[in-house]
């Protein structure tokens, strides 16, 4: 093995890579799964990381993104199966999709903004989640979060830098 | 009048997400005059912001939750990181193993000070000391069956340089959490220390020489 100690990169990381499949799957056992499984893959494609090119971070972002479009894949193949096996019964009135493919763009950008915002720092996350998902005003999360309104500002313009830099499509940055 | 980036940024951010008041409209409207590229920003920052909204909510899962599902699930994934921890597992590697073992299934998210897996917002005093003052440090503390984490996220300390962490209980008698490098990078990093919340009153982060860099008193952990 490589130098790369995957036990102390589970321990730095498992957590932030549980939010982001978590919020790109709306499933917590499915991404406890992806999480498991990106770590596995990580183990086995150790000798193909190369520090100089990505933080072990980046990379393990990079392998639980392809772990949970993997996922949906095989969720969206199964769902099929169901439906076509409940149409053959004299049964399709009664199938309702549930997931869709990860090429639907709904899912693919909720995947795409999940893995953003996941890679945030916990400070920075939690000013975008209060202020543009929560709807508090500066002032509010200031006094929820006992931190000034200057500094939640300053967070919020670097938070937003951040995620305008990761979601940029490759070869625009 | 020039305005310091950080104003600039307080001002942009306001602007983004429609949190400013007049006369802070009136600051922005005259950097823009000064500088264009500033309203160039904000609407590519606000383009950003809107499409975050997309996503609806979101779930911040328990530091500690990917290994801390019911029992059996644990098992399952304390195996995994006993695979990718080779055949015998580290000091990391047991760790793991300990985490997955000892804690019941965690669903709290929130609570009083001292709530297990429940993160703490640190609020440090001031910073008097040059060079380490111009750091940004940000941290919050997790309390453990098996110890005390602290989580740190830090920024502008001197590269290379060694930092400890450490808890002092009541006594002023430090107790070790562990210690990073300085880097050119923001750092995220997770340390733990063998002492329960409720024994520690104070967070440290010291420096090569032992300079105090931070110190945060932390709230009593209600018996």
């Amino acid at each position: 093995m490589s130098d790369l100690d995957l036990a102390e990169a589970h321990r730095l990381h498992a957590g932030e890579l549980l939010g982001f499949a978590v919020n790109a799957l709306r499933d917590r056992g499915a991404a406890e799964e992806c999480v498991q499984d990106t770590f596995t893959r990580a183990w086995q494609a150790r000798a193909t990381y190369d520090a100089t090119r990505a933080s072990l971070r980046t990379w393990l972002f990079a392998i639980a993104r392809n772990a949970v479009v993997d996922h949906l894949r095989v969720r969206e193949r199964r769902q099929r199966r169901a439906a076509a096996a409940a149409a053959e019964a004299g049964l399709e009135a009664r199938v309702v999709p549930l997931h869709r493919a990860p090429e639907s763009a709904v899912v693919e950008d909720r995947l795409e903004l999940a893995w953003a915002l996941a890679q945030l720092s916990p400070a920075h996350r939690r000013v975008v989640v209060a202020v543009r998902l929560e709807g508090l005003t500066y002032d509010a999360l200031s006094a929820r979060d006992g931190v000034p309104v200057a500094t939640l500002r300053t967070r919020m313009y670097h938070a937003l830098r951040a995620l305008r830099a990761l979601l940029e499509p490759e070869g625009e940055q | 009048m020039s305005t310091s980036s950080e104003r600039r940024a307080e001002l942009v951010a306001g602007a983004v997400t429609g949190h400013l008041d007049e006369a802070e409209q009136a600051e922005l409207d005259a950097l823009v005059r000064d500088d264009p590229s500033v309203a160039l920003e904000i609407e590519e920052l606000r383009a950003v912001s809107e499409r975050i909204g997309a996503l609806g909510a979101w779930e911040e899962p328990l530091p500690s939750s990917a290994v801390g599902a019911p029992r059996r699930r644990r098992t399952l994934i304390a195996a995994a990181a006993a695979l990718v921890a080779g055949v015998g597992l580290g000091t990391a590697g047991t760790l793991v193993v300990q985490q997955t073992g000892d804690e019941p299934a965690r669903t709290a998210t929130t609570g009083p000070p001292g709530t297990l897996g429940v993160a703490e917002p640190v609020r440090f005093e001031p910073a008097t000391g040059a060079p380490a003052a111009a750091a940004e440090v940000r941290a919050e503390v997790i309390p453990h069956t098996w110890g005390t984490e602290a989580v740190l996220d830090v920024e502008g300390l001197a590269v290379g340089e060694t930092y400890d962490v450490r808890f002092l209980d009541a006594e002023g008698s430090p107790v070790s959490a562990g210690a990073f490098l300085g880097s050119a990078v923001e750092i995220h990093c997770s340390l733990n220390a063998a002492v329960l919340r409720e024994d520690v009153v104070t967070l440290q982060i010291v420096g090569p020489d032992g300079e105090l860099v931070r110190s945060a008193d932390l709230p009593t952990v209600a018996g």
